[in-house]
C-alpha cells in the first residue's frame, strides 16, 4: 500500500514540477541550515574522552589567604604549585597529574630552520596514560623522571617530522631554550574536541607540541603560559612556596567510593595545611567530574548556541511556508480526492495518502539539505574559529538530517492532509 | 484604496491569511534578533580605543637561552629602530 501512495506522490509531483520543486527548496534550506548549526553544537558539547570522562576528575582547593573572604564562595580554578606537588607524592589517586601551559624556543639541528616556538606543556608521568594519549613511537617518562627531573621530553608527530623528517627519533635530543633534552615518546595524531585539561590555554586548541616533566621545567626555569593568579605579593609568583594558582590537577578513580574517599582526603589535606598555618580558610574543595567540569566552565560558546536557535527559528518559517505550499496542492485536488472517496477510500487511507507524499517531499528535501549542511560544514571550516577544523557529519548527524527533515515535513503536512481529507465525494463528483 | 474587499478575501481564507501572517511574523523575529546582535558586535568593535591605532606598530623579541646583557641590547634595538626615518619616537 505505501509503494502505491509513494508511486502516487511521484505522479503528483509530476503534475506540478514548480511547486514541488519550491517546497523541496524550502525543506532543504531549512534542514540544511539547522543541521550546520546543530553539527558544530554536537560536535563542541561532545565528550573529549569518550569511555573513560566519567573517571577523571579535576581538583580545586582554596588556598587563598582571608582577604576579601565570601563565604560559600568558589575555590580558585587551579592550584598553587605547593599543593599541586604535595598531591602528586601523595599518590591517593589510581592516576594522577600536575599541568601548566608552556612556551619554549626549539632549535632545530637542521641548517634550513630557523628555530621556532613551540606550545608546549609541562607536566607528570601519568598524563598520558591517565589521558589516553597514542604513541607512535617510545612512551612516557617514568614517575622516577618526574622526581629526579630528568633531561627528557615527549614531542607530538607534528613536531618529530618538522624537526627530523622522521617518527621514529626516540632517543634523539631537541634543543630546547638551550637545554638538550632526550626524546622519549612521540605522540601520535591526537585531537580531543576541547583543550579539556586546560582550559586557559584556547577551549578548543589542539594538543601541545612538546611535553617536558614539570620539575625539569621548573629546573630549567622554561616560561609559563596560561593563567595565573596571586593573593598576595610574590617574588618569583613560580616558586614553591608563592601565593599563587597555576597549577591545573587532575586525578584518575575509577568509582564513586574511589571519589568519595578522595574528596575526604582533600578535606584533611586542606585542614593539615590550615593547621600548619599555610591555609587560613575553612577547607573549601572541590571535585569535579570531566564533564561537570566542561559544564562549569560553559565551553560550548553562546555564539554557537544562538546560532543554533536562529536556524531552527528558519526551518520552522520554512515548514510554515510549506504548509501553506502543501494546502495549495491538496485543495486542488480536490476532485481527485472526491473520486478516491467514492470508490471506497476512506478518509484514514486518503490521510494517510496525503502524509505519505509530503514525507517524500521531505525525503527529497533531506538529501538536498544534506549536501546544503555539507557546505554549510565547509564554510564553517573556513573561518577563523578555532573550533574550525573539528565540525564533521558524521553518521549519527547524517542520520539525523533525514529523520529531522521527514518528521518536519510530516508535520508540515498534518494540517493540509487533514483538510485534504475532509472533502465530500458528491459534490466534487457533480462538479467533474 | 478599497480595503474591505481585501479584508473580506482574507476572512474567507482563514488557514491561508493565518499562515501568511505567521511566517511574515516569524522571519520578522528572526531578522529583528539577527540584526539587533550583529548591531551590538558592531558597536562593540567600533567603540574608539583613544589610541592611533593606524600609526601603531607591536614589535616583540625574544632571544634564546639567556642573554648577558639585555638592557644595552634592548637599548641598541631601539636606537636602530627610532632611525627608521617614518618612526616617531615618543617615550
Amino acid at each position: 500500500m505505501l509503494g502505491y501512495y509513494f508511486d502516487l506522490a511521484i505522479r503528483s509531483f509530476r503534475r506540478n514540477v514548480a511547486m514541488t520543486v519550491l517546497m523541496v527548496l524550502a525543506i532543504a534550506f531549512g534542514v540544511g541550515a539547522s543541521m550546520t548549526t546543530l553539527t558544530v553544537l554536537y560536535v563542541l558539547s561532545g565528550d573529549p574522552m569518550p569511555g573513560k570522562s566519567q573517571d577523571l576528575y579535576y581538583v580545586q582547593l582554596d588556598a587563598r589567604d582571608l582577604e576579601g573572604f565570601e563565604p560559600g564562595e568558589e575555590p580558585q580554578d587551579q592550584l598553587p604549585r605547593a599543593d599541586a606537588e604535595a598531591l602528586l607524592r601523595a599518590r591517593r589517586a589510581d592516576r594522577q597529574a600536575m599541568m601548566t601551559g608552556g612556551s619554549a624556543a626549539i632549535e632545530p639541528e637542521r641548517a634550513d630552520l630557523d628555530p621556532f616556538f613551540a606550545r608546549s606543556r609541562w607536566t607528570s608521568a601519568d598524563f598520558f596514560s591517565m589521558f589516553r594519549v597514542p604513541f607512535a613511537a617510545g612512551s612516557a617518562w617514568s614517575a622516577d623522571d618526574d622526581t629526579t627531573a630528568a633531561r627528557v621530553a615527549v614531542i607530538s608527530r607534528e613536531l618529530a617530522e618538522k624537526l627530523f623528517g622522521a617518527v621514529e627519533v626516540v632517543g634523539k635530543t631537541v634543543r630546547v631554550d638551550g637545554n638538550e633534552l632526550r626524546i622519549v615518546g612521540v605522540i601520535d595524531r591526537w585531537r580531543p574536541v576541547s583543550h579539556f585539561y586546560d582550559l586557559n590555554t584556547g577551549t578548543y586548541s589542539a594538543p601541545e607540541q612538546l611535553f617536558v616533566p614539570f620539575s625539569t621545567s621548573r629546573d630549567l626555569e622554561l616560561e609559563h603560559t596560561g593563567s595565573m593568579n596571586c593573593w598576595n605579593i610574590a617574588e618569583d609568583p613560580r616558586a614553591l612556596g608563592a601565593p599563587c594558582e597555576w597549577i591545573q590537577f587532575w586525578v584518575e578513580l575509577d568509582s564513586r567510593d574511589e571519589a568519595a574517599a578522595y574528596r575526604d582526603f582533600l578535606v584533611s589535606y586542606s585542614e593539615e595545611q590550615r593547621a600548619a598555618g599555610r591555609f587560613q580558610r575553612e577547607p573549601n574543595v572541590r571535585l569535579s567530574s570531566l564533564t561537570q567540569w566542561l559544564a562549569h566552565k560553559e565551553v560550548v560558546p553562546d555564539d554557537v548556541r544562538l546560532q543554533t536557535w536562529l536556524a531552527l527559528g528558519f526551518l520552522l518559517v520554512c515548514l510554515v511556508n510549506t504548509v501553506g505550499l502543501l494546502l495549495t496542492k491538496f485543495t486542488r485536488r480536490s476532485s481527485e480526492i472526491g473520486v478516491r472517496r467514492a470508490l471506497g477510500a476512506s478518509k484514514r487511507t486518503i490521510f494517510a495518502q496525503l502524509l505519505v507524499e509530503a514525507g517524500t517531499i521531505g525525503l527529497a528535501g533531506g538529501i538536498l539539505g544534506l549536501g546544503l549542511a555539507w557546505l554549510g560544514l565547509w564554510a564553517v571550516e573556513h573561518q577563523p574559529t578555532p573550533y574550525a577544523g573539528l565540525a564533521k557529519l558524521d553518521l549519527a548527524m547524517l542520520v539525523t538530517t533525514i529523520v529531522l527533515a521527514i518528521v518536519s515535513s510530516l508535520l508540515a503536512g498534518l494540517v493540509p492532509a487533514w483538510r485534504g481529507c475532509q472533502v465530500t465525494p458528491a459534490i466534487q463528483l457533480k462538479s467533474l | 484604496m478599497h480595503f474591505f474587499p481585501i479584508l473580506s478575501t482574507l476572512r474567507r481564507h482563514r488557514t491561508a491569511a493565518t499562515l501568511i501572517i505567521l511566517q511574515i511574523a516569524l522571519t520578522c523575529a528572526i531578522v529583528c534578533n539577527a540584526v539587533f546582535l550583529i548591531g551590538e558586535r558592531l558597536d562593540r568593535i567600533d567603540t574608539p580605543s583613544g589610541i592611533a591605532e593606524s600609526e601603531l606598530v607591536r614589535i616583540q623579541l625574544t632571544g634564546i637561552g639567556k642573554s648577558a646583557d639585555p638592557r644595552a641590547l634592548t637599548a641598541e634595538d631601539l636606537a636602530a629602530l627610532a632611525a627608521i626615518p617614518a618612526c616617531a619616537r615618543r617615550r
